[in-house]
């Protein structure tokens, strides 16, 4: 079966490279996801989460900031100003910044500390 | 001890304080340009994409973009002139400053063009400051090591000004000055012309065309049929400030991996100085120990002789 490659680059640093076999993002028009021979695309990300699943291993999940999605026979690039990988998220500093953003935030905000909570969180069961 | 060597030794002591300072000083900014030059190639993979999927964007656009049209009037430009925040780099910042004077020079001279001035760095900042000379904006406070956050401030600042009507001070050009770092010996002064941008659309790979097939044969770049969403229009727009903020980035980034450098190289040449320094000095202090040893010796055997001549004598 045809696999994804994909590349998810950050400015700072290359932050994830390899095979999978779906890739869920939200650009601006809405959650799409990605399975291998999908057309080409190119599109801007809505900051939020992300879910990659590689072809080995578990699925990952990440929080993407101003990013953009690049999609072209198999090969998928996802461009972003800042990757937090769901390991890279502390839940309870998560929690504590939602809270806050929750208190006085602006909307944004709470979309922000919602997302990289979910991300840190995983899938609800 | 004679007054004399008291002098020396107090020297010595005061040159060696000195070099310990500078060598611990250079073995700091040796290790920060590894830092520096890490995060430079870091970026690197963000700039290829960046770059390819503004080409791509570019592709599918029709006319011109507001940011890569050519100038309109070319009456003013504005410059980002990025310098140290600290000293004893050598003449880093002074280099950077001077070649944007000689910028400031060539645009009044050969197209009559105002030059307004945007600073990074305080050396910079002090070097206008202290002539009295109008700063557009400035920035301090993280030349050593810079984060994208502290350059996205710097890009917005540039866009807006190029965005601005030109009756209204807006700038027809936008230029960096930075120090591009090649390796440790070797860091250059450059002057980039960042807007309006200058948008290369790269001949695709031929993995990427084969949708469209492959009689490609014409030299022309083909790209595949992309959906944009929400348009090839929006994604360009979107994508060209990245392109600006990215710019500034990899130049602050240079500019703080070629100032470590030079901070290196400077402080290096204090601490040879230094220890050549001790070296004379402590031959001197020799010398003024030794002639004071030979003065004591002298009156000793003086003093002796006359108290022998007039035991003698008696």
């Amino acid at each position: 079966m045809a696999v994804l490659s994909v590349a998810l680059v950050s400015t700072l640093r290359n932050v994830w490279e390899g095979e999978a076999s779906l890739v869920v993002l939200r650009t601006l028009d809405g959650e799409t996801g990605i399975m291998p021979g999908h057309s080409p695309l190119m599109g801007m990300l809505a900051d939020g989460p992300i879910l990659i699943r590689p072809v080995q291993g578990d699925d990952m999940r990440a929080y993407i900031h101003e990013g953009f999605v690049t999609v072209d026979s198999d090969r998928v690039i996802l461009l972003a100003e800042t990757v937090e990988l769901a390991s890279e998220i502390d839940v309870r500093q998560a929690e504590d910044e939602l809270a806050a953003a929750r208190e006085q935030g602006t909307e944004t905000e709470v979309r922000k500390a919602e997302g990289r909570l979910q991300v840190a969180v995983g899938p609800r069961h | 001890m004679g007054a004399q060597q008291r002098v020396f030794r107090r020297r010595i002591r005061s040159v060696q304080a000195t070099k310990k300072i500078t060598t611990a000083m250079e073995l700091i900014a040796s290790s920060r340009i590894v830092k520096a030059q890490q995060q430079v190639t870091a970026t690197e993979p963000y700039s290829f994409e960046l770059m390819r999927a503004v080409g791509l964007a570019a592709s599918h656009t029709k006319g011109k973009h507001p940011l890569t049209a050519k100038a309109r009037l070319e009456e003013r430009a504005a410059m980002l002139v990025i310098t140290a925040d600290r000293g004893l780099a050598g003449a880093y910042s002074m280099n950077a400053i001077k070649e944007g004077e000689a910028l400031i020079e060539l645009m009044r001279g050969e197209r009559q063009m105002e030059v307004v001035p945007f600073i990074v760095g305080r050396k910079g900042l002090g070097f206008y400051k202290f002539r009295e000379r109008e700063v557009a904006d400035s920035w301090t406070g993280f030349t050593d090591a810079p984060t994208y956050e502290d350059a996205k401030p710097i890009a917005k600042a540039l866009l807006d000004r190029f965005l601005m009507k030109t009756e209204d001070g807006g700038a027809d050009e936008i230029h960096i000055v930075f120090t591009r770092y090649f390796n440790r010996a070797r860091q250059e002064v450059q002057v980039l012309r960042i807007l309006p941008l200058e948008v290369v659309e790269e001949v695709v790979d031929t993995s990427a065309s084969n949708i469209t097939g492959g009689d490609n044969a014409g030299g022309t770049p083909v790209w595949p049929l992309y959906d944009f969403e929400p348009s090839a229009e929006e994604v360009l727009d979107a994508l060209l400030p990245k392109y600006v903020e990215y710019l500034v980035y990899a130049a602050l980034l240079q500019s703080a991996a070629s100032e470590h450098a030079a901070r290196q190289r400077a402080m290096k040449s204090a601490t040879d100085n230094a220890d050549e320094l001790m070296k004379t000095l402590t031959r001197q202090a020799n010398q003024a120990r030794q002639a004071e040893i030979t003065q004591e010796i002298s009156e000793i055997v003086g003093g002796a002789d006359a108290l022998a001549s007039a035991t003698a004598g008696s």
